[in-house]
C-alpha cells in the first residue's frame, strides 16, 4: 500500500461558522493505482489533491504515506518526503517562464543536491524520453500548451517520483492534446507509476482504474 | 544553483526593462552620491591625525565673557613651559595682523609674486607639528634666524624644479623688506592640517621679530597661537585644572581692576579644525554641523534609492509568486528562496555599483568645484573598504523586505492564482512613498529657506555703500607711504567719485580693540569697543551716514585724540547720539585717564558679517600709521574702464608692484563661504532626491494603473468620464503627497530655524515657504504619475475588459 487516508477533515471558519472543505475523507492507495478525483466546481477536489501532495494542511484525521504518519511529520520531513516521492503536474503547466525547457527540468534536481553531471545526465534522459530533444533551449511561451504540459510531466518525473499528481492536466488543452497527454499517463501508469489526477471530464476519468466521486467535501 | 538564480535574475532584469533600469539607475546615482560624500567626508576627518604623538599636542586657547579666543598672548609658550613640568614642548604660530599676502621676489631670476597663508613660527614648530618635507628637514629648516620653509608650490613657482635650500628671497610686508634663507620645502597634498601654510617664516627674524620679541605679559596682544605637547602618561585634564591658578597668578590683579574675566583651555590639536570654531581662527575650519548633514543627506539618498527597489520588487510579486510557489512545490525551502532573491538584490546592486563607480569618475570634478576641494577617488584606499560595505549594505537594505516577503508566499494559495498583493504590503508601500517624498519635501523646504536667506544676505543694506567700491591692498611700504600722491592723482579721474585709506574695511575681521568708559563712570563700566584707523574722506567714501557731529579734518594732526563713534557704542557707554558730540571717553587704567574726544556719531553699521548683531564701534584717524587698504569708488557708468584706468595709473607711479584689486560687495559676501559652499551641496542633492523619488513613482504609478486597469474598464463602461477617472487615480498619489508634507514641515522648520541660527540677521520662516513647497511637490507627483494615469483613463474599456 503507498498511502491510506483515514477521516480526514479539513475546514475553515467563515462569519463564526465552520464550513468544511473536505469531511470524514478515508480511502487508500495501492502501488501502480490510477486514481481519478471527480465532482463538480468547489467539492474539494484540489484541497484533497494538496493533501495527498503535502503542501497543505487538514484540521484531523490521519494519513499514512509508505508506513509514515505524515499528520506527525515535521514540516522539515514532510518536504523531504514530498520532494522524493512527489510530482507535480498542473492544470496551466507552472513551468518558469524566464528559464528554458532544459533549465525547468532541472529546476527540481538542483533541490535534490544531485551533482551537475548526474543532472545533465538525467535531464537529457527526461527530454530523450519524450522526444523534446529539438525544443531544450527554447522558452515556456515559444511552445504550444501541450508541448508545455509536455514538460511539466517531465519536470514531474524527473526525479523519479513514486505518484503523480495531476490537477486537470488537460484542462487548458484542446482535444488532442489532451488525448496525447492522457496516453503518456496511461504509458506511465504501466511502467508502474502510481498516478491520481484530478478531473472533470468523464473521458479522461475512463483512463483510470479507480474513481473517488466528490461532493461538498466528501466522498459519494 | 547560483547559477541558475543569476540566470533567473539576469532574465527578469531584461524581461522588465522599465523596473530594471528605474532600480538599477536609482541606486546607482544613491550610491554615486553616497561615494561622493564619503570621499568628502573621510576628506573632512582626515585632519591633523598625522602628527607625531598627535594624542599629546593640545592648543591653548582663552574664554573671556563667553567668547572664545583661539590665540593667546606672545609669552604665554614659554611661561607655560617654564611652570608646568608636564609640558615637553610649547610652540607657537603667529598670523600677522593685516598681512594676508606676503611679496616674494626671487631677484636672481626675477620673479615675483603675492603669496597668501604665511606665518610665522617658533624654531620649535615642526618638533610639535609632523611635515612631509621634499628638501630639508624639520631639524635644520628653521634653526637660524630669517628663514622660510615653503610649500612646494610656492618653491615651484619662485624656483622651477631646483632644489631651492639655502636659497635667498626678499619678502616684503607693509613693515619693510626683508632678506629669508630657504630652509626646506614641504608637500602640502600628503597631510591635511588646520595649519593650511605656504609659508613658514622663522618667528625670529628683522621685521616682526623686534616686535615679537618686545612683548611682555599674557594679558594683551592675543595673537598668538600656542600649541603645547605633553610629556608621555600626563594627564591633560590634570594640566587644564591648574590653569586657574596660573591665571590668578599671573593677572589676577589687572582682571579685577579692570573687571574682565579670562579663563584658558586646551582642545586637542585632532579636535580643531573640525570642532574649533572660535573668534581668529588661523583659517575657516570645517564644521562637525556639515558633516552630521551631509552624512544626513547620504543615507537618505541611498534610503529613498532602496525604498524604490523594494516598492518595485514588492509591487511586482504577483508576478514572481508563482515562480514561488512552483518552487516550493519541487522542493525549495524558505531559506533558499531567500537566499535566491538577496543574490537578485545583490546582483542589482553589483550592476548599480559600476555605474554608480563611471558616475563618480565624471562628477568628481564638478563636485570638487562645487565644495572646493581637491578629492580624489583613491586618495583614501579606506574607501574601496567603504564602497563594498556601501553595496553590500544597499543590497540588504533593498533586498531584505522583498525576499522575506516574496519567500514567504504559500503555494497553495499562489498556484490557485489567488490575488497576492495583501494589504499589508500595499500600507508598508505608502509608507515608503511617503518617506520618501518627507525626504524631497523637507529638502525642498530647507533648500528654499536657505536659498531666500542667501539671497537676503547679498540685498540688505548694511549701513554703508558696497557696491561699486574697489579695494587696493597697500602691501608694500613703498605705497603704503605713498598713498597720499595716489589719492590726489586718482582724483583727476573723473570716473573716480571718491578714495581714501584705512587699516581695514567692513566683512573683514577687525582685530583693534579698546574699552572706553564715559567721563562720570569707571574703568569698571569700561565698554569693549572695536575700531579702525581711517584716513579722511572715509566716512564719504564708505557712504558711512554721520548722524552728529562732523568727520575727520583733512588735517590729520588736528585729530590726533578724537573719536567717531558708532550708535551702539555711544549708548552702551552710556550717552546718547544728541548729546554724546564733545564728551570725552576714557581707556586704559585709573591713573593714566587716556582719553578721546568724541567729534561724532555715525549710524550702526555692519562692520562685520551678518552672522553677528552689530556691536560697540569706533573711527580713529590713521595719525603715524600707514594704511592696509585703499577704497576707492567708482563711477557706475564707466565701471570697466575705470578699473583699467586705476590700474594704469598704479603702474606707472609703482612699476616695481603688481597691481591686485578685490570688490567691497564680493569680499563681504565672502564671509558666506561656507554658507554658500552647503546651499550649493544641499540644492544638488535635493534635485537628486527629487529625481530618484519621482523614477520610483513612476515605476509603481505605471504598476498601479496596469493593476487598476479593469476597475477603470468597469467605470468607464458604467459612465465614468476620463476626467473622473484621472482625478480617482491622482488622488491617491496626492493623499501620500500631502501627508509627505505634513511630516516634513515640522522638521523642515526645525533644521531650517537651527541654520538660520548662525544669523544674527535672518528671514523669518513663514507659512509662504510651506505654501510654495507643497503646490511644487504637487506639480512634481502628478507631472510623474500624469502620464501612466491619462493613459490608463484613455484606455479603451473593451479591451481592457476582454483581456480579463
Amino acid at each position: 500500500m503507498l498511502l491510506q487516508l483515514n477521516n480526514i477533515s479539513k475546514w475553515v471558519h467563515s462569519g463564526g461558522q465552520k464550513v468544511y472543505l473536505l469531511k470524514d475523507i478515508s480511502f487508500w492507495v495501492n502501488e501502480g493505482d490510477f486514481i481519478s478525483i471527480m465532482g463538480p466546481s468547489g467539492s474539494g477536489k484540489s484541497t484533497l489533491l494538496h493533501i495527498l501532495g503535502m503542501i497543505d494542511d487538514f484540521n484531523e484525521g490521519e494519513y499514512t504515506f509508505l508506513d509514515e504518519s505524515v499528520h506527525n511529520l515535521k514540516e522539515k520531513y514532510r518536504a523531504n518526503l514530498y520532494k522524493q516521492y512527489i510530482g507535480f503536474v498542473f492544470q496551466s503547466y507552472h513551468l518558469i517562464d524566464e528559464l528554458t525547457v532544459k533549465e525547468n527540468l532541472e529546476m527540481p534536481l538542483l533541490y535534490k543536491k544531485y551533482s551537475g553531471s548526474e543532472r545533465k545526465a538525467m535531464v537529457a534522459d527526461m527530454l530523450d524520453r519524450f522526444n523534446i530533444v529539438g525544443k531544450k533551449d527554447l522558452f515556456p511561451t515559444q511552445l504550444s500548451g501541450g508541448q508545455q504540459q509536455l514538460v511539466g510531466i517531465a519536470r514531474a518525473l524527473i526525479a523519479s517520483p513514486k505518484l503523480i499528481l495531476a490537477d486537470e492536466p488537460t484542462g487548458n488543452l484542446n482535444s488532442k492534446q489532451g488525448e496525447e497527454i492522457m496516453d503518456i499517463f496511461t504509458q506511465l501508469n504501466k511502467e508502474g507509476v502510481t498516478i491520481i489526477q484530478v478531473t472533470h471530464s468523464e473521458k479522461n476519468m475512463a483512463y483510470g482504474s479507480r474513481v473517488i466521486n466528490l461532493l461538498d467535501g466528501s466522498i459519494q | 544553483m547560483i547559477k541558475n538564480y543569476f540566470k533567473i535574475a539576469w532574465r527578469n532584469l531584461l524581461k522588465h526593462k522599465l523596473f530594471s533600469f528605474i532600480n538599477i539607475f536609482g541606486l546607482a546615482v544613491g550610491l554615486a552620491t553616497c561615494v561622493l560624500l564619503t570621499l568628502y567626508i573621510m576628506d573632512e576627518m582626515s585632519y591633523d591625525i598625522h602628527h607625531k604623538d598627535a594624542d599629546q599636542v593640545y592648543r591653548v586657547f582663552m574664554e573671556s565673557a563667553g567668547t572664545e579666543l583661539a590665540t593667546t598672548a606672545g609669552p604665554m609658550a614659554q611661561t607655560l613651559q617654564d611652570e608646568f613640568p608636564e609640558i615637553a614642548l610649547a610652540t607657537r604660530v603667529l598670523k600677522f595682523p593685516n598681512i594676508d599676502k606676503f611679496l616674494l621676489k626671487n631677484n636672481k631670476d626675477n620673479i615675483k609674486l603675492y603669496e597668501t597663508n604665511g606665518y610665522y613660527v617658533d624654531s620649535t614648530f615642526f618638533n610639535v607639528l609632523t611635515y612631509d618635507f621634499k628638501y630639508g628637514s624639520a631639524s635644520t629648516a628653521l634653526n637660524q634666524p630669517n628663514m622660510v620653509v615653503l610649500s612646494e608650490d610656492v618653491a615651484i613657482k619662485l624656483f622651477g624644479d631646483k632644489n631651492p635650500i639655502n636659497e635667498v628671497i626678499d619678502i616684503e610686508i607693509p613693515y619693510g623688506e626683508t632678506k629669508y634663507t630657504v630652509g626646506g620645502v614641504f608637500r602640502k597634498d600628503t597631510y591635511k592640517s588646520h595649519i593650511s601654510a605656504n609659508l613658514l617664516l622663522s618667528m625670529r627674524n628683522n621685521d616682526v621679530g623686534t616686535w615679537v620679541d618686545s612683548q611682555e605679559g599674557i594679558l594683551g596682544n592675543n595673537l598668538f597661537y600656542t600649541y603645547i605637547k605633553l610629556k608621555k602618561g600626563s594627564d591633560i585634564a590634570n594640566f587644564e585644572q591648574k590653569l586657574p591658578d596660573f591665571t590668578q597668578r599671573h593677572l589676577g590683579a589687572q582682571l579685577a581692576e579692570s573687571n574682565f574675566e579670562r579663563s584658558y583651555l586646551t582642545q586637542p590639536l585632532k579636535d580643531i579644525y573640525l570642532k574649533s570654531n572660535m573668534q581668529w581662527e588661523l583659517s575657516a575650519n570645517g564644521s562637525m554641523t556639515y558633516i552630521y548633514i551631509f552624512s544626513a543627506i547620504a543615507a537618505f539618498l541611498l534610503l529613498i534609492a532602496c525604498v524604490n527597489f523594494m516598492n518595485l520588487s514588492t509591487a511586482r510579486s504577483e508576478k514572481r509568486a508563482r515562480e514561488v510557489g512552483v518552487r516550493k512545490v519541487l522542493g525549495a525551502k524558505k531559506k533558499v528562496l531567500i537566499f535566491q532573491f538577496f543574490g537578485e538584490s545583490l546582483l542589482l546592486c553589483l550592476l548599480a555599483l559600476l555605474i554608480a563607480l563611471v558616475l563618480v569618475w565624471t562628477l568628481i570634478p564638478i563636485f570638487n568645484t562645487l565644495i572646493n576641494k581637491q578629492l580624489d577617488l583613491f586618495a583614501h584606499p579606506g574607501i574601496l573598504l567603504i564602497i563594498v560595505g556601501l553595496t553590500v549594505l544597499t543590497s540588504v537594505l533593498s533586498g531584505l523586505y522583498p525576499a522575506l516577503y516574496l519567500s514567504s508566499f504559500a503555494p497553495v494559495t499562489v498556484l490557485k492564482g489567488a490575488l497576492v498583493n495583501s494589504i499589508s504590503a500595499k500600507s508598508i508601500r505608502k509608507g515608503l512613498v511617503i518617506f520618501q517624498f518627507t525626504v524631497s519635501a523637507a529638502l525642498i523646504l530647507v533648500s528654499g529657506m536657505i536659498w531666500q536667506q542667501m539671497n537676503f544676505l547679498k540685498n540688505k543694506d548694511l549701513g554703508f555703500k558696497k557696491e561699486h567700491q574697489l579695494l587696493i591692498p597697500l602691501r608694500s611700504s613703498e605705497v603704503a607711504q605713498n598713498y597720499t600722491t595716489f589719492k590726489t592723482e586718482l582724483l583727476k579721474n573723473p570716473n573716480v567719485v571718491s578714495a581714501s585709506a584705512g587699516d581695514s574695511y567692513p566683512g573683514l575681521h577687525v582685530i583693534s580693540d579698546n574699552a572706553f568708559y564715559a567721563e562720570d563712570k569707571t574703568v569698571q563700566d569700561n565698554v569693549y569697543t572695536r575700531y579702525g584707523q581711517v584716513a579722511d574722506d572715509y566716512i564719504e567714501t564708505l557712504g558711512y551716514t554721520l548722524l552728529h557731529g562732523r568727520a575727520f579734518s583733512k588735517n590729520r594732526a588736528n585729530d590726533s585724540l578724537s573719536i567717531i563713534l558708532n550708535k551702539t557704542a555711544v549708548e552702551q557707554i552710556g550717552y546718547t547720539p544728541e548729546t554724546a558730540v564733545g564728551r570725552k571717553v576714557f581707556y586704559g587704567n585709573a591713573e593714566e585717564k587716556n582719553h578721546f574726544e568724541i567729534i561724532g556719531v555715525i549710524e550702526d553699521f555692519n562692520f562685520k558679517s551678518l552672522h553677528e548683531p552689530i556691536a560697540p564701534y569706533a573711527l580713529l584717524t590713521l595719525g603715524q600709521a600707514n594704511p592696509n587698504y585703499f577704497v576707492v569708488t567708482l563711477s557706475q557708468a564707466n565701471f570697466a574702464a575705470a578699473i583699467k584706468e586705476v590700474q594704469g595709473l598704479w603702474e606707472r607711479l609703482h612699476p616695481n608692484i603688481p597691481f591686485e584689486y578685490s570688490f567691497l560687495d564680493e569680499d563681504f559676501y565672502r564671509n558666506y563661504a561656507a554658507e554658500q559652499r552647503v546651499s550649493k551641496v544641499v540644492f544638488w542633492f535635493m534635485f537628486i532626491a527629487i529625481f530618484i523619488a519621482c523614477i520610483g513613482l513612476f515605476g509603481l504609478a505605471s504598476f498601479t494603473t496596469e493593476q487598476r486597469k479593469k476597475e477603470v474598464g468597469i467605470r468607464r463602461v458604467l459612465g465614468a468620464s476620463v476626467l473622473g477617472i484621472t482625478s480617482l487615480h491622482l488622488k491617491d498619489f496626492l493623499k501620500l503627497v500631502f501627508t509627505a508634507m505634513l511630516v516634513a514641515s515640522p522638521l523642515a522648520y526645525y533644521i531650517g530655524n537651527r541654520w538660520l541660527d548662525n544669523f544674527a540677521y535672518k528671514i523669518e520662516i513663514s507659512w509662504v515657504h510651506f505654501a510654495v513647497a507643497t503646490l511644487l511637490a504637487v506639480c512634481i507627483a502628478v507631472s510623474t504619475v500624469g502620464f501612466h494615469v491619462v493613459k490608463a483613463a484613455l484606455s479603451n474599456p473593451t479591451k481592457s475588459l476582454r483581456t480579463e
